[in-house]
């Protein structure tokens, strides 16, 4: 799942809550600009960034398979259209694509790339652990954290109890290319199953928890130490400025 | 647990803390598992649907609507990790942990008839919910080409980008969340006694 690259860049350094900052920020500023190219210079900056942390290819790739159905559909759809459509760009037989749709087709995606790019590097670069610990220290729920952290090791275990529990019913005569109707009942053949492992799990667990002082309030220590440095905050106060800034702009202008 | 009855004394917050046992936190994480695996499941019976809430809804039965809102909030994150389109649609899935609590404390998932209109107005609430963050985010299409198809063949026939999306929404929700409703009761129901959290004797 949290698919972290581990490294010793600029960008590993940086404290994850000033990643987190800088996510934000630039997701508040592609959605105040108004031209599709400001935004796609941003995501060339990100690509950049990337490949300071060593890891431009992966995040290309994985922001290609995810941006790219959604670029096809929405210039296509914006492009036909988009309500302000004046200016005819290509006509295909009867169907003409217009300039400003394509247009603003472009700037949809270009922020969404823009925040996709941003979350992946954060992602990329973070080791978890330190992630939660750095959102600890700035005031997260340590419980809001724990669950975060469970939920992450709990998805891929899920999938392998549910891949074992199909094979497992198909072993008993369940058909997966039977009709609708039989695969929807086989759908609770398997849920059913997958369910009640998981709750006998949540028993144990709450035990074993409850055991280490989870619903304790209190100062807790991690084993991890974070650093937030001077960089780390000038980053992140430049960052509440230059929104502040392209917000004052966008109104103003 | 020891830790809610210590919290049982009135008032809005306390109860709803009152909710958050450890038994309950620990469902998040199994909720989230279900949000995801019941979207492979889905996969590998080809079945025409997305079935991405069961586990909300399961958790809202299972725990009431804020530990619902919660799993819901956590598997939009979790799930963000490896696709951040979905980060966009945390309050979509929050609020169907919300209402499918609240209908559930009110006793609309223990007859057919209820559960029907649950499923409806947990997908309304969705459908409602998505459509500014599909239009105003993501310029009317989602990473399901076949629904941009549909939106698309809504916008040619002349309506415009709201109610397109809208009318997309309500016809590939219907029976995603009508099956989601009945999977997650019939699951919930088939849980032996023994591992039933307590809030499921008052929803079931």
């Amino acid at each position: 799942m949290f698919d972290y690259r581990p490294g010793d860049s600029p960008v590993h350094l940086l404290n994850p809550v000033t990643k987190l900052a800088v996510a934000a920020g630039l997701t508040v500023i592609v959605f105040l600009l108004p031209n599709p190219w400001e935004p796609a210079l941003i995501a060339v900056g990100l690509l950049g960034v990337a490949a300071v942390a060593g890891f431009p290819g992966r995040v290309a790739k994985l922001a290609a398979v995810l941006t790219v159905p959604l670029l096809v559909a929405v210039v296509l759809i914006q492009g036909l259209f988009y309500p302000g459509n004046e200016i005819p760009l290509v006509e295909v037989g009867p169907v003409t694509f217009w300039a400003e749709g394509v247009s603003y087709g472009l700037l949809v995606f270009f922020r969404v790339l823009v925040v996709v790019c941003a979350v992946l590097i954060m992602v990329f670069s973070t080791y978890p652990k330190a992630m939660m610990v750095a959102f600890i220290d700035k005031g997260l729920s340590p419980k809001l954290a724990y669950v975060f952290m469970a939920s992450l090791q709990f998805v891929p275990e899920m999938q392998r109890r549910g891949r074992a529990i199909i094979e497992a019913q198909q072993a008993r005569g369940l058909d997966l290319k039977a009709n609708l109707w039989r695969r929807f009942q086989a759908l609770l053949a398997m849920m059913i199953p997958l369910l009640a492992g998981a709750l006998i799990s949540v028993e144990t667990r709450s035990l074993a928890l409850e055991a280490r002082g989870f619903s304790r309030g209190g100062l807790r220590n991690h084993l991890i130490e974070v650093p937030d440095r001077t960089t780390d905050r000038v980053i992140r106060w430049s960052v509440v400025a230059i929104v502040v800034l392209v917000a004052i702009w966008r109104i103003v202008l | 647990m020891a830790d809610s009855s210590r919290q049982a004394e009135r008032g809005f917050f306390s109860r709803m803390a009152s909710d958050f046992t450890t038994r309950a936190w620990v469902l998040i994480p199994v909720g989230v598992g279900i949000n995801f695996v019941g979207g492979t499941l889905v996969t590998v019976l080809k079945l025409p649907i997305f079935l991405d809430t069961i586990g909300t809804i399961l958790v809202a039965l299972l725990a009431g609507p804020w530990v619902a809102a919660v799993t819901g909030l956590i598997t939009n994150l979790v799930l963000g990790v490896a696709d951040p389109t979905l980060i966009a649609y945390v309050p979509v899935n929050m609020a169907i942990g919300l209402i499918a609590g609240f209908l559930a404390l009110r006793g609309w998932f223990k007859t057919y008839p209820k559960i029907v209109a649950s499923g409806l107005i947990i997908m309304l609430t969705g459908v409602i919910l998505s459509a500014p963050i599909v239009v105003l985010v993501f310029g009317g299409v989602t990473s399901s080409p076949s629904r941009s198809a549909l939106t698309a063949f809504f916008l040619a026939t002349g309506s415009e980008i709201w109610g397109s999306v809208f009318a997309t929404g309500i016809i590939v929700e219907v029976v995603d969340k009508l099956v989601s409703v009945f999977v997650a009761v019939f699951v919930a129901r088939a849980i032996p006694e023994r591992y039933r959290p307590q809030k499921a004797q008052q929803t079931l």
